[in-house]
């Protein structure tokens, strides 16, 4: 009821501040993480939502407050996803020449993902509704929150862990491929995109152009293949589990 | 001032991909979101035309800015319902451990299957 005192003027100053909040935190995080050689804990997404939860906590605002002012951000990965065919056509005759390892593994990555995800939950016992909305985890967040809905998941658990899926993809990622002796950017790069989505195609951009392109090709075709299969495996699934 | 407009039409074109996509996403019968659909046709539309400079470009900066995009849904994952507190070593375990299981398995198979396409190279 307070918020009817509140007036007008004020609570657009706060909505911006909020806002502001956002690219000061990216930006510190980016700068530390420059600083740093780019020690991937260090990743600018993980320091500054750390930051940015950390100071909303103390400052006891509400979660619901600041997503509403920082509705630009949702609305900017639209035409960034859409931007990600200008690398993706750059780099087609690349993608071309390995057209078939890449359709096999991207198979076996849409059904690996959700099995290691559930298998790994349900050895420490989370309840069916957890399981459930932990399945789409390595899928872009549009495309998450549709199958979600689809299969009955609570959305907002998926959200997230569709977000820290791509951070944690994101940091390990990389260092994880080289030590399995994966070193190819492209390779690297496609398998950032089948498991990390977003986060990982940014996270592969930044080690080169190529490796980006993979990732991106990876993150369409993840987000598609796993909205077609995802909904049919889960109908064969009580019989392993 | 020059880049700015460039930027703006950049930004232009890639919502208009976008919004032909969330049209495209309505009539198809699977759930695919739009921007996705907007990037497909996009990428076949330069496949025909080579794409001018202001728009790869503006592509450039958006990719770049990706992880800006994502730190509002991020936040979101320390503002979980209480009802799932309880679930934390659950999740942590899939977010952690499923994930680096899946990078492993898919990472090391595509490098298997690529071992003969790699080495002609």
């Amino acid at each position: 009821m307070s918020e009817m005192f509140i007036s007008e003027p004020m609570a657009l100053l706060f909505s911006a501040s909020l806002l502001a909040l956002t690219f000061l935190a990216y930006f510190a995080g980016l700068w530390t993480f420059r600083k740093a050689q780019h020690f991937s804990l260090l990743h600018p997404l993980v320091s500054s939502c750390l930051l940015i939860a950390a100071l909303l906590y103390s400052l006891d605002i509400d979660y619901a407050r600041y997503q509403r002012a920082n509705n630009v951000f949702y609305w900017l990965l639209g035409p960034a996803t859409v931007a990600l065919a200008i690398p993706l056509n750059r780099e087609f005759d690349r993608i071309r020449a390995l057209a078939l390892p890449l359709l096999l593994t991207l198979l076996l990555g849409t059904i690996a993902a959700p099995l290691c995800a559930l298998t790994l939950a349900s050895l420490f016992s989370a309840d069916p509704l957890t399981l459930l909305s932990l399945t789409p985890k390595s899928v872009t967040t549009p495309i998450a929150l549709s199958i979600a809905k689809e299969i009955g998941a609570l959305g907002e658990l998926t959200a997230g862990v569709v977000i820290f899926t791509g951070v944690v993809g994101a940091i390990a990622g990389p260092s994880l491929l080289r030590l399995l002796g994966v070193s190819d950017e492209r390779l690297q790069g496609f398998t950032l995109g089948i498991n990390a989505h977003g986060v990982g195609t940014a996270r592969a951009f930044d080690i080169s152009p190529v490796c980006g392109a993979f990732s991106s090709l990876a993150l369409g075709l993840t987000g598609v293949l796993t909205a077609l299969t995802l909904p049919t495996l889960l109908l064969w699934l009580p019989k392993i589990f | 001032m020059n880049m700015i407009i460039d930027t703006l039409k950049g930004l232009a074109v890639l919502v208009l991909f976008q919004l032909l996509g969330e049209g495209l996403a309505q009539i198809l019968p699977i759930p695919v979101p739009g921007p996705v659909v907007g990037m497909v046709l996009l990428f076949f539309t330069l496949r025909q035309l080579n794409p001018p400079d202001w728009l790869i470009n503006t592509a450039g900066s958006l990719i770049g800015l990706l992880s800006l995009f994502f730190i509002p849904a991020g936040v979101g994952i320390f503002f979980l319902p209480e009802a799932l507190q309880q679930q934390w070593p659950a999740i942590l375990a899939a977010i952690i451990g499923g994930t680096l299981l899946s990078i492993a398995l898919t990472g090391l198979t595509l490098k298997a299957l690529t071992r003969a396409l790699l080495n002609n190279e």
